[in-house]
């Protein structure tokens, strides 16, 4: 028992130093000092509410917390082992440094000349810095004495060792980092971390670099990379850079030897400049993504959404007409009493298999594209006056044939026209590719996030959710060919057939007036009158080849080739008027500004709100939402109310600035609106507007 | 994600606006001094300028005030035709804030500072051009314009008087090298005080 007395005796910290702000305290994890031994005693720092100490590196400001020694002869002391701080901002000003409690480990060496029984009081002057929106500069003595003994055990505080050594960074020497530091007037400078292999996908990454002053901590903008992360970071003037540089990543995930979530590695310095490879996407930082959970989309969830929103894309208007087209299909199905069941069903899962395939053949050119080297969206098709062109030549078509202009069957066996009609499997097949194609410039909800996400994944994760969605967009039809009940309802065939495809005829010829208004915009007016000038070549050809003998076929396939051919210069791009100007003025009223990201930080800053609409000309969802909500009088109105600037985000033709904003909001198509409030983190809205969502929103700014 | 839109935004707004480089030309700013005088970095071509960043809140502010090492630092520099241009970029709303009338009553009054013009920078769009950090956080700018230096007032990062004597002043130096027709050995240095208030 006189073991037990001695140590609550002489196993006394000094009472704590408490200020306003913090309590400090040097503790010790062993109740003894053991020579030979590992002896740790730490300085403990238990922040007021919102306070805060520095790291080794304070950042922008403050000073690391230091501890000048007055120990008894032959004891020596280390530095600090210092845990993984935290990322503080205070408007511009980034700080790493530590709130709540904290300790920061020291290790003691003992002399062997120690002898077991005597008392050792180790003390210094401590010094800190602790601020909150004010600095104060403290100090104090602290101490801890302890005996020396022939064995210890732990202590009322050792858990507290147990946590800062967990909260330490560790070896993360595997990731190999280098920092690329060619000269430029910005001070730009990219820091490469290949991953070792095996290494899990972080969702985040804080770049803690363990000099002082050699970057700006309020610039860091991490990116994924098929090797590993790459993050933007800005040296501070005048810097003279090591060979080598040590850094502390922490992520969301194990980088060091041991799991932990924090390592430490050394960056080779290199001259040289880099370039972001094609394909890196944008990446929270821990400290930015730690209370959005959105971001943490697991490849379940990724799926279940792809696939609900392949079912919503149904109901999108540029998949209408072919839905429509479709359900003439079902109708003629239905109303030939000798197509067996299984026929039917044979049917639809033609058109599912056209859908799903359809939504692989995007996303596997889309994984080409990209690794190719050009940053492209969703969409991307549509941002291709070429395709487009296309596009509006088959709806042409199409529409002519439900006009009755010619009929199918009439022309080579080699078209895909008259493959539709021979063959029903191969119809059904190309009627999901066609719905697909007309599909994909409608971003429906659910499926921004979903491709985003796809996009940030491997290639096999990006497939099954390109493949979830094209499920989900075919299994309404698959349904009805399953249920041919469900039809019955559907009227018999008659006359009304005929006046029916008549009609639907409209919707295609709607289509095409969209098209070639997408056309003008992407290649000028001039453009525009060219294609419209191939179409009516093309209704001539269609008249030629449905009213005339078959001597006079062989001359309206060649009007149509040579309509097209003439036609085709307007696919042309014609930068001059696609390219900031022309089609966001043309499209937009004068209070609507060109998206301009500094000026949205430079408004917020200023306490002004910002809306951006990120739009296309081919995404009909998105021209429906701004004629029927956003340009609304009473909307406008709020706007002016509340004094929110309006900024357009174009995206018709390819902009590389609008490709990767949308990437860092986990998005890869139009439409997206937000809403930057100042002082908050911006709003996204919902990719379906109404007037109720948006007024809501505007009500919500001060 | 969105957060780390808004991080985008920021950071180049930001990277825009920290295009400041010893050995490149010091940006100009217009600001109003606590008697409500204009005051241009323009207007100063052809001189010598210092401009401290202050804050009369923060206890680095009150080592060097309060060891007189600013005060005699300002005084030594004006009497060689350098302009000394003290700049608070404290917010409005900021306990540290003081309007012009309580700024100069504290500085010029009780402290008895002596610079050439003590200006309000509230927004502190001056201060962000700058990419001024602390309190104080020191810029020299020679007779051409050209910004010669750039960071912490000396080598002892410390809210301790006494570790005034002792520290070697880096802007006394950068001074006396560019009045001499010298470049400036140490142009920049690890700026130390409290962080500056901005908005």
């Amino acid at each position: 028992m006189g073991i037990a007395a001695t140590v609550v005796s002489s196993w006394l910290g000094a009472a704590p130093i408490k200020t306003e702000h913090a309590e400090v305290a040097l503790i010790a994890e062993k109740t003894a000092l053991v020579v030979g031994e590992k002896n740790t005693v730490g300085l403990s720092i238990k922040h007021a509410p919102h306070w805060h100490t520095y790291w080794k590196n304070p950042g922008d400001s403050g000073y690391p917390t230091k501890i000048t020694w007055d120990l008894p002869p032959g004891y020596g002391v280390g530095e600090f082992d210092w845990p993984t701080p935290k990322r503080l901002a205070t408007g511009p000003i980034v700080n790493f440094g530590y709130e709540g409690e904290v300790l920061l480990p020291l290790t003691i060496s003992v002399p062997l000349t120690a002898k077991v029984g005597e008392s050792v009081t180790l003390k210094g002057k401590a010094e800190w810095l602790v601020c909150k929106d004010v600095c104060i500069p403290e100090e104090g003595e602290v101490s801890v004495t302890l005996p020396v003994a022939a064995s210890n055990a732990p202590g009322a505080d050792s858990a507290r060792f147990v946590a800062a050594r967990a909260a330490t960074p560790g070896d993360a020497s595997a990731w190999k980092a280098t920092l690329y530091a060619a000269a430029n007037p910005a001070r730009d400078t990219w820091l490469d971390v290949a991953a070792p292999a095996g290494a899990a996908a972080l969702t985040a990454l804080d770049v803690f670099p363990v000099t002082e002053q050699v970057n700006d901590p309020s610039v860091q903008q991490v990116y994924r990379t098929a090797q590993g992360y790459a993050i933007k970071l800005k040296l501070v003037d005048g810097v003279k850079l090591p060979e080598r540089m040590p850094i502390v990543l922490a992520a969301s995930g194990p980088v060091g030897a041991k799991g932990e979530i924090a390592g430490n590695t050394l960056a080779t310095v290199s001259n040289t400049a880099f370039v972001l490879p094609a394909g890196a996407t944008a990446l929270g930082s821990v400290a930015a993504s730690a209370d959005s959970s959105s971001n943490a989309l697991t490849f379940w969830s990724a799926l279940l959404l792809a696939f609900l929103g392949g079912m919503v894309l149904n109901l999108m208007p540029c998949v209408f007409p072919v839905l429509s087209l479709k359900i003439l299909s079902f109708a003629q199905h239905s109303g030939k009493a000798a197509e067996s069941r299984a026929a039917m069903r044979q049917h639809g899962i033609y058109y599912a298999i056209g859908v799903v395939l359809s939504f692989l053949a995007l996303a596997g050119v889309m994984l080409a594209l990209k690794s190719a080297g050009s940053a492209i969206g969703w969409g991307f098709q549509l941002q291709n006056p070429g395709v487009v062109w296309v596009l509006a030549v088959i709806f042409f078509l199409i529409g002519l044939n439900l006009m009755g202009a010619f009929e199918v069957g009439q022309l080579a066996p080699s078209s895909l026209l008259s493959m539709q009609a021979k063959h029903p499997g191969v119809d059904a097949f190309f009627s999901g590719v066609l719905a697909v194609i007309a599909a994909s410039p409608c971003t429906a909800p659910f499926m921004g996030a979903a491709l985003g996400f796809a996009l940030t994944q491997s290639a096999a994760a990006a497939l099954a959710v390109f493949a979830s969605l094209g499920l989900g967009m075919a299994l309404p039809y698959v349904l009805l060919a399953w249920f041919p009940k469900w039809l019955d309802k559907l009227p018999r065939p008659g006359q009304w057939m005929i006046t029916f495809k008549q009609l639907l005829a409209f919707p295609m010829f709607l289509t095409v007036v969209w098209l070639v208004w997408v056309i003008s915009l992407q290649a000028g007016a001039d453009g525009g009158a060219i294609g419209l000038l191939g179409l009516v070549g093309l209704a001539f050809a269609a008249w030629l080849i449905g009213s005339m003998k078959s001597g006079v076929r062989w001359a309206g396939v060649a009007a149509a080739v040579i309509a097209m051919a003439l036609a085709w210069p307007a696919s042309e791009p014609v930068q001059a008027a696609t390219s900031g100007k022309g089609a966001s003025e043309k499209s937009s009223k004068a209070n609507w500004q060109p998206w301009d990201p500094a000026l949205v930080a430079k408004l917020n800053a200023e306490g002004k709100p910002v809306f951006v609409d990120f739009t296309a000309a081919w995404c009909v969802s998105c021209q429906a939402n701004k004629r029927l909500v956003l340009t609304r009088a009473e909307i406008g109105a709020l706007f002016e109310q509340k004094k929110v600037t309006l900024m357009r985000a174009d995206w018709t033709n390819r902009d590389e600035r609008i490709t990767q904003a949308l990437a860092a909001m986990n998005r890869s198509g139009v439409p997206v609106y937000v809403l930057h409030a100042p002082g908050k983190a911006p709003q996204l809205l919902p990719e379906l507007l109404t007037t109720g969502i948006v007024k809501d929103a505007i009500a919500a700014l001060p | 994600m969105i957060r780390t839109f808004a991080t985008l935004l920021v950071t180049t707004a930001m990277a825009a606006a920290h295009a400041v480089t010893v050995g490149q030309p010091a940006p100009d700013f217009s600001l109003t001094d606590v008697n409500g005088k204009t005051v241009k970095l323009s207007d100063f071509k052809g001189k010598n300028v210092v401009l401290e960043w202050t804050n009369p809140g923060c206890p680095f502010v009150v080592k060097h005030y309060g060891s007189n090492n600013m005060q005699s630092l300002q005084a030594d520099a004006k009497a060689k035709g350098v302009v000394w241009l003290s700049i608070n970029s404290t917010e409005k709303n900021h306990s540290d804030y003081l309007a012009p009338a309580k700024l100069n009553a504290k500085v010029n009054g009780e402290w008895k500072g002596a610079a050439s013009y003590l200006l309000m920078d509230e927004s502190g769009k001056t201060g962000q051009a700058y990419a001024a950090k602390t309190t104080p956080h020191m810029y020299v700018i020679d007779p051409a314009g050209k910004l010669v230096f750039a960071g912490g007032i000396d080598d002892k990062r410390s809210a301790n008087p006494a570790d005034v004597k002792t520290a070697k002043n880096y802007v006394r130096a950068a001074l006396d090298e560019t009045l001499a027709g010298k470049p400036v050995s140490v142009a920049t240095a690890t700026p130390y005080g409290c962080s500056v208030k901005y908005q």
